[in-house]
């Protein structure tokens, strides 16, 4: 059997790997059995964590304000500009919900005062909708709807 | 008796230049450019990194005015003379606020962030998008780019075993624990520091509140450890309180993580009222002075650690000024 890593040299062995719970085996030469451990216990501190982004297609995609790839940001947690959360966009969703359990900011803003009340509303905004309130939920939404018309 | 338990209230922003790569970027104009807005306030200071030696470096860190990680970056400090509030410039975002206060004061300290964020804010256009927030190098930073903490001194807790199911408590709340002095998590003199994890999907004012709360819930364990230390062998604990001073006032030589553990039990005096201390801000900035860097810099350069051992010692003869044995 060919090795299905550089698919040139003869394969002796295989390895295992666990990507989102389903198994997969590979058979490789000896080369390139030695290559991929060496990758594995290089970013072995990482590979838990974030696992989730592994051997997703577009792991290789690159930011074209940076050149800082998706699976760089997976593997380090580091993006290399500001241009790369809205380059990756929805492909980061995935990250923040490990990091953060979010994936939308409702704190205050630069713009001072108006962002400040935005956040106020936005957070008297959960808490009605935890206590089940969806009156006040919903006069809570007009405001905050009022507020960022105006923004516009 | 809060000042007892919590030492200190920290809040940090983190913010980055608009336009501006996060790696790689001079950050010497954004240095100059900071301090002349900054100064426009207050009376403020430029510590370049680059111009300081190694020792004036760590003392920074050792006052909790700086990162190590300012150091390897070669970035620039900014510090507001009252030494409250220091500016990173150069560290892993472009721009990182800090304010620390005395006790539990976080919203006092964020407050005052306020005003330096605006500042800042004026000079500078920050990178921000409506659905990320402020968009940090890391992104366990994005959002708010908040971090709020508070220095805990929790001795009962840990001698009584139970730290580590306040600790696996505290983090299911997204909640980080760390030792503070010493390396890693290692928590010499059982101080911690107890800080936000989440920024993204929260509100500041929701970060602060919620830091607070876990803090007065290990106030109150700490306090009942407390008294559960003092009710399982009273003469012992006293004994060893007493010990620990009359070691600290009368030592020759004295490494550092021996001084902090006996320290800890003199703090511990303090708060069973068999010691008097008129003054804790006084001896929590002579426990920063006996830390190595600090010690070396006050004899003006690098001293070997059996001299610092002994300079310690002689430093330590100073705590009968702060401290003193009560009648009982």
């Amino acid at each position: 059997m060919i090795c299905q890593r550089c698919n040139k040299k003869e394969a002796t062995g295989y390895m295992e790997t666990t990507i989102n719970g389903i198994k997969k085996r590979v058979y490789v030469c000896p080369e390139c059995f030695k290559q991929a451990q060496l990758e594995m216990y290089s970013s072995y501190d990482d590979m838990g964590l974030f696992s989730g982004l592994m051997g997703v297609p577009g792991a290789k995609a690159k930011c074209s304000k940076c050149g800082t790839t998706l699976r760089e940001i997976s593997d380090t947690c580091f993006v290399g500009c500001q241009y790369c959360y809205s380059e990756f966009g929805d492909r980061l969703k995935p990250l923040l919900r490990n990091l953060q359990s979010a994936q939308m900011h409702i704190g205050s803003g630069p713009d001072g005062e108006k962002s400040d009340e935005i956040a106020e509303l936005n957070g008297r905004l959960r808490k009605a909708v935890e206590a089940e309130d969806y009156e006040q939920a919903l006069k809570i939404q007009e405001m905050l709807k009022k507020l960022k018309g105006e923004e516009k | 008796m809060n000042e007892n338990i919590i030492l200190s209230s920290r809040v940090r922003l983190a913010r980055n230049v608009d336009g501006l790569p996060f790696k790689r970027v001079n950050t010497s104009t954004i240095a100059t450019k900071a301090m002349s807005a900054l100064r426009t306030t207050d009376s403020y200071t430029m510590y370049p990194m680059t111009a300081l030696r190694p020792i004036e470096q760590l003392r920074l860190v050792e006052k909790h005015l700086i990162s190590k990680e300012l150091i390897d970056c070669g970035g620039s400090a900014i510090i507001r003379s009252d030494n409250k509030v220091s500016v990173m410039i150069g560290e892993e975002d472009h721009i990182r606020e800090q304010c620390i206060l005395e006790g539990l004061n976080l919203h006092d300290a964020y407050a005052e962030l306020r005003h330096i964020d605006k500042v800042l804010g004026g000079e500078f256009k920050f990178a921000f998008s409506s659905t990320y927030g402020y968009l940090t190098s890391c992104l366990t930073n994005v959002g708010t780019g908040m971090r709020a903490s508070v220095m805990m001194f929790l001795p009962a807790l840990s001698l009584t075993g139970s730290l580590n199911k306040c600790i696996s408590g505290v983090t299911r709340l997204n909640m980080a624990v760390r030792g503070v002095y010493g390396e890693g998590s290692e928590a010499e003199g059982y101080v911690y520091q107890i800080s936000n994890q989440k920024t993204l999907g929260i509100s500041e004012s929701d970060i602060v509140a919620s830091v607070e709360n876990v803090a007065n819930h290990i106030v109150e364990s700490e306090i009942k450890a407390r008294a559960a230390l003092m009710q399982t062998d009273p003469d012992g604990l006293k004994d060893k309180i007493l010990r620990s001073y009359g070691i600290l006032c009368n030592c020759h030589a004295i490494s550092k993580s021996e001084f902090m553990k006996l320290i800890a039990f003199v703090k511990l005096g303090v708060y069973y009222k068999m010691l008097e201390c008129a003054d804790m801000a006084a001896l929590e900035s002579f426990i920063a002075e006996i830390q190595p860097a600090s010690l070396c810099l006050d004899t003006g350069g690098m001293t070997s650690g059996g001299e610092r051992d002994k300079l310690r010692a002689e430093k330590c003869y100073k705590l009968r000024q702060i401290i003193t044995r009560t009648g009982g």
